[in-house]
């Protein structure tokens, strides 16, 4: 698995590839071949990892009925395009993917910013209980989201929030998540850099968003990419807080295809595959500085 | 010391909260300007074409009564319940709520008797199908007014039976005809009959045997019985001794016999009329209904419906129950069942669905259903039951388990 | 949002403020986040614990029962089952998902192009709704499905009934959540073996180690720190599992599916005994807890922070 992959593994990671063609590495036709296999293999991997996915859209196009055809077929009778403005015209959906976007947006919004205050805090700032506090704010990683469901809904009643934005973003946008990510990054920044700029006079906060944000970017690509999609995939809190189809989001609108008067399997696998471009999109524009931002935040390396 | 003083700190607030929280609504409704009110009514909903025909519905109620205006809140139809319980345990139900009859003694305790409204208002019961107004009571009282009902009846392939040249189900057919009609249509993967694992499924078959249903006559759990031991062994034969039944795939959703039927995998399956337009729609066959073969107790199946409720967290309960009777009136009856969108409860306004819907042919087969028919009535530890039941079901009727462990599992479970 | 007290930070940080603690400063970096995880996680955990000594139906009187939900949980077969079936899932799960998640990392590795294009591919099903993954693998998984059609025409066998099988819905949920799960580890593991410096590899292979020498004698312990994250967080993860099982089996065959999240939601959120469901959470809480520390003090012996 690993052949000949290590000798360049170390090589800094944006364009790692470019290790010199030094004698030793112009090896045999054998290691070219091995290497040729190994991507072929790859591909085959992946497009076998895919299947799924293809076969999602392929469901997609396939007329309503015959989704449950045996034995399966890779396409209908015709090929239902149409399934894809009808998914988009049963359901507002439209509708439910301005509201997953903008709740997912703000969301991580939030999120980046209180966890860049408390990463720091934790990171670069002294004050008592700040051991006991940082394993405190740990803990509350542990709880499953099911456990605080209902004692949340009470909360969000008092302060009359239910069916409200602010119910299906706030609760999730201070996670300790973000704090330990941001921490774990904000600790291996040189000292001499925020040393320079304190002898300038520069508050903590100057610091924090002069020096620390901009170093940080790729670790923040990470947290937003986490965030986004924990917000684009979550089900249980906004089915309950969420009482009509003008707050609904994406995952809850899909349940809506299985209901009790005919389920449309078709359409739901339109809907899925609509309602992935989006995520899909978000992640290849990311996928370098996740990558790098993973490796930089102390997650990944150390 | 500290640490006590904080903890009795924390519980008081605690419980103020907690207390309050299930001391009652005000979000059940409001006062809209000076005279008028908002009522919430919350109703499960799919397609926008269904939430339409409900927004419909409350416009009919305006319209009605200009100083009502309704608030439409919705929820996919797995989920309603989730939601309407996280809501009740809250004291935060919406005014006017959607109420299956099989979920009355379950959600019962959450809403108002209507009786006496509606002798004032001159609503009578019996112009209701009896089986579905009766489904619709919590301890003698009624408590929702039911919009639509439907007996469970046998749907099949008319084209399948052609092929195989069989006569098709008719009035009077027997169980035993039933067998061999489905080992005649049963040609791997196509099978004659589609099982599945919910209790719903089971119940007619022990009915038509027995005459016993899944309660004995004090209303409690009685499923660990020598009838329904017989009718679930000859239930789970069909799957895995006679084979004219597939594996049961889950307990969720996707195998839902439905689908399976639609797509020409089994050729008949136990099914309710809301089923009936929307399969005709989207088959590509000819569907056909049959009421439920007759065992040595006859045809008998159960129905169920759903109506329209008023909570108990409500304010404007007068205007709720106003709401509601526009809501199970003759016109918005006649509505519903010409869209198809339900069967209407309301038996003058029944025609609007066999008219709007070219299913005149069916009504034979509906009427004697229904009149054959024993409301589904559950208890109050209803889903602890079906929830073991179909668990279970799916690993005995694979042959993965005994009848013994399902109905004795069932029973320990909605029993006590 | 940014409506913080900057002049109290700005003042409090002069140099030599950091002697005596910034104390101040630390309280207006910390105030969003703690008021946030205080109302929104701390306040309900208190509330569910408190719920735990509790009879507490969804309608009808509420009585305070001590520690009788405890008890009966003690009793209870099928949360003995839950628990074992969460064991078995993470027994099953972790270690394939730790294993599957390295092996494409290295895989996926500089030779390899396009890097990025391979890495998205593996990380699709994270971000796909998991109402949708998991009517997909229905649909392939059942009798008569893709897997079952295809054994048939080219082995000419017929595949198991996955998802209705007590012997096989485990590994469907298991391998449902690998497929939709290792995407994040995997991601990890690259970030890792990126960093390993060239310099260190490149002697090894002078001084002629062999390539499976060269990886697990060098890269291997380089990376352990985030082996070790990657661990603890996939366990957290895993004692957790709910949804698949939820949307693919509903925790049956009998109850060959349901894990202790599971039973929770069906106590919780389907009987709505909220007293019983919070005590459910409280006894997986301390479980996972435990083993979290377990882990935590057992790094010492094979994670090497040390460079």
């Amino acid at each position: 698995m690993t052949s000949d992959t290590s000798s360049a593994i170390g090589t800094h990671p944006p364009e790692p590839a470019v290790s010199a063609p030094t004698p030793v590495i112009r090896r045999s036709r054998a290691a070219v071949l091995r290497a040729v296999l190994s991507q072929t293999l790859l591909s085959l991997v992946a497009l076998l990892f895919l299947s799924p996915i293809i076969w999602m859209v392929l469901s997609a196009l396939k007329p309503s009925a015959e989704v449950f055809t045996v034995p399966p077929k890779l396409f209908g009778s015709r090929i239902m395009f149409s399934n894809f403005p009808e998914a988009w015209n049963y359901l507002p959906f439209g509708r439910f993917i301005i509201n997953t976007v903008f709740v997912a947006s703000v969301g991580t919004a939030i999120t980046l910013v209180a966890s860049a205050l408390s990463g720091y805090a934790f990171a670069r700032l002294n004050f008592r209980f700040r051991g006991g506090l940082f394993v405190l704010y740990l803990s509350t990683l542990i709880v499953p989201q099911e456990v605080i469901v209902i004692p949340m809904f009470l909360v969000m009643k008092e302060i009359g929030w239910v069916n409200s934005y602010q119910a299906l973003i706030l609760p999730w946008a201070f996670t300790a998540f973000g704090t330990f990510l941001l921490r774990q990054f904000f600790l291996t920044v040189p000292k001499e850099l925020e040393e320079a700029a304190k002898l300038d006079g520069c508050g903590h906060l100057r610091i924090l968003s002069r020096i620390f944000v901009p170093v940080a970017a790729p670790a923040f690509a990470v947290l937003a990419v986490f965030t986004f999609i924990g917000y684009w995939n979550s089900f249980l809190w906004p089915l309950i807080t969420v009482s009509d189809t003008s707050r609904m989001t994406v995952p809850l609108g899909l349940q809506l295809f299985l209901g009790q008067q005919g389920q449309r399997w078709e359409l739901l696998m339109a809907a899925s595959t609509i309602a992935m471009v989006p995520t899909v999109a978000l992640v290849l524009a990311l996928q370098k500085y996740l990558v790098r931002g993973i490796m930089l935040s102390g997650l990944g390396g150390r | 010391m500290r640490t006590s003083r904080l903890t009795s700190i924390v519980s008081i607030a605690l419980a103020t909260v907690l207390i309050a929280g299930c001391g009652g609504g005000d979000s059940g409704s409001s006062e809209s300007g000076d005279k008028g009110v908002t009522l919430n009514w919350f109703m499960w909903s799919g397609s926008d074409v269904e939430k339409n025909a409900w927004l419909h519905i409350a416009d009919m109620v305006t319209q009605k009564y200009p100083d009502i205006k309704i608030r439409f809140e919705t929820a996919p139809f797995n989920d309603f319940w989730t939601k309407l319980t996280t809501q009740a345990a809250s004291g935060n139900a919406p005014c006017v709520i959607g109420l299956q009859g099989q979920r009355a003694p379950q959600f019962g305790n959450l809403l108002v008797p209507l009786d006496d409204y509606m002798s004032k208002a001159g609503i009578k019961a019996a112009d209701y199908v009896p089986s579905i107004t009766t489904g619709l009571q919590y301890k003698g009282k009624q408590v929702a007014l039911p919009y639509d009902v439907g007996p469970f009846v046998m749907f099949y392939n008319k084209d399948a039976f052609k092929a195989a040249g069989l006569k098709e189900p008719a009035m009077g057919w027997t169980t035993d005809e039933f067998m061999s009609d489905a080992k005649a249509l049963t040609k791997a993967p196509k099978y004659g009959f589609w099982a599945q694992s919910d209790i719903g499924q089971l119940l007619p078959w022990v009915l038509s045997a027995s005459g016993k249903s899944a309660l004995n006559a004090e209303g409690k759990l009685d499923v660990d019985t020598p009838e329904w031991h017989t009718a679930a062994q000859w239930y789970t034969d069909l799957v895995s001794k006679d084979k004219v039944s597939a594996q049961i795939p889950s307990a969720n959703s996707s195998s839902s016999t439905a689908n399976q039927f639609l797509a020409g995998n089994a050729y008949m399956s136990l099914d309710g009329p809301w089923d009936l337009i929307n399969a005709r729609e989207q088959a590509k066959f000819k569907v056909g209904i049959a009421p439920m073969p007759a065992g040595a107790s006859g045809s008998k199946t159960w129905s169920d419906g759903s109506g329209f409720g008023v909570t108990r967290d409500c304010k404007n309960p007068d205007q709720a129950f106003k709401a509601v009777s526009v809501m199970v009136g003759a016109d918005a009856e006649n509505y519903l069942g010409k869209l198809g969108r339900a069967y209407p409860a309301l038996i003058s306004t029944q025609n609007s669905w066999y008219e709007g819907n070219n299913t005149q042919d069916v009504k034979p087969v509906m009427d004697y259903s229904l009149t054959n028919s024993i409301p589904y009535t559950t208890i109050p530890k209803w889903q602890q039951a079906v929830t073991a039941f179909s668990k279970q079901a799916v690993a005995t009727y694979n042959g993965q388990g005994s009848v013994n462990d399902l109905l004795s599992q069932t029973q320990a479970q909605g029993g006590s | 949002m940014a409506i913080l007290p900057v002049d109290v930070t700005e003042v409090a940080s002069t140099p030599g403020g950091r002697k005596r603690g910034d104390g101040r400063v630390a309280v207006g970096f910390l105030a969003p986040s703690m008021l946030g995880l205080l109302a929104f996680t701390a306040f309900p955990i208190v509330a569910s614990l408190l719920l735990g000594f509790f009879d507490w139906p969804v309608i009808g009187d509420h009585a305070f029962t001590g520690t009788q939900n405890y008890e009966s949980l003690l009793h209870s077969s099928e949360f003995k089952t839950a628990i074992i079936n969460t064991v078995v899932f993470v027994i099953l799960y972790v270690p394939l998902n730790i294993v599957i998640s390295l092996g494409l990392a290295v895989w996926i590795g500089p030779k390899i192009r396009p890097r990025g294009l391979y890495r998205t591919i593996f990380f699709i099903p994270v971000v796909t709704p998991v109402v949708a993954n998991a009517a997909i693998f229905s649909l392939i998984l059942s009798p008569n499905g893709l897997i079952d059609s295809l054994s048939l025409t080219w082995f000419g066998v017929q595949a198991p009934n996955f998802l209705g099988s007590t012997t096989w819905a485990m590994p469907a949920v298991v391998l449902l959540s690998i497929w939709q799960g290792f995407g994040y580890n995997m991601l990890v593991f690259s970030a890792a073996l990126d960093a390993v410096p060239a310099s260190l590899t490149e002697a090894a292979t002078i001084d002629g180690a062999s390539p499976s020498a060269r990886f697990f004698r060098i890269v291997l312990p380089l990376i352990t720190p985030s082996i070790f994250f990657a661990v603890v967080l996939t366990l957290i993860s895993s004692f957790q599992v709910f949804t698949q099982a939820y949307v693919l089996t509903g925790g049956g065959p009998g109850n060959a599916t349901t894990t202790m999240v599971l039973y929770l939601y069906e106590q919780g959120f389907r009987f709505f005994n909220l007293g019983l469901a919070s005590a459910i959470a409280w006894v997986l809480f301390l479980i996972i807890l435990i083993i979290t520390i377990v882990q935590f003090i057992g790094q010492k012996r094979w994670v090497h922070y040390d460079q």
